[in-house]
């Protein structure tokens, strides 16, 4: 992803804000929560309103998806940087997000290889287990985790 | 006047004059901007095989 990412914020250790300037300006933030297993957190993004409120489910279509995606993935370098040993999870928040986010990885796979393991959570959702990310699995991943090679 | 110290992990110890003593568990959805997604994520992980670190 050769992409020139937003430049980007950041509040205090875990959050981090950016403006998408595409077809209007939209305040986008990234956050990493630790999760409850050692070095696991959660990254959480979504659009920030007016009102003060998140919207993670909202679907911008402001035209640069490229660029917020590469913004985005600059914004996990810094935090892993960092926090040395720290594992990210993310999901999107619908299935058909998931399945972009995939298809992200998948295509940009040889690329984020060279720094990061990129491993997934593979089904089912009653006893689902982690894997090294497959870019040929046919079917769609419940989660997925990079964690910054040593 | 109790006093209320905090560990590491984020939990509070609160320790009163009787020597009683009061633990309250941090949960990591209470400092998010996204309590819903961190609450279902721990969810799904908890029932999760993970590779070792």
């Amino acid at each position: 992803m050769n992409t020139i990412p937003y430049l980007h914020r950041k509040d205090g250790l875990t959050r981090y804000t950016f403006l998408s300037a595409g077809r209007r300006p939209v305040e986008k933030i990234v956050e990493f929560t630790p999760l409850d297993f050692k070095n696991l957190y959660n990254l959480g993004f979504g659009d920030l309103k007016a009102d003060g409120k998140i919207d993670d489910k909202v679907n911008s279509n402001n035209g640069d998806i490229i660029k917020v995606l590469a913004t985005v993935i600059h914004i996990v370098q810094d935090f892993t940087e960092t926090n040395s040993g720290a594992k990210i999870a993310f999901k999107g928040s619908t299935r058909e997000r998931t399945v972009l986010y995939q298809r992200i990885i998948k295509t940009y796979l040889t690329t984020f290889k060279k720094d990061f393991l990129i491993t997934a959570l593979e089904g089912p959702v009653s006893q689902p287990r982690e894997t090294l990310f497959d870019p040929q699995y046919k079917g769609t991943y419940l989660a997925f985790f990079v964690k910054r090679k040593p | 006047m109790p006093l209320v110290k905090k560990t590491r992990s984020g939990s509070s110890v609160k320790s009163t004059a009787n020597k009683a003593v009061i633990v309250t568990k941090t949960r990591s959805t209470d400092k998010t901007s996204f309590p819903k997604k961190v609450k279902a994520m721990n969810t799904l992980l908890a029932k999760a095989t993970l590779l070792s670190q």
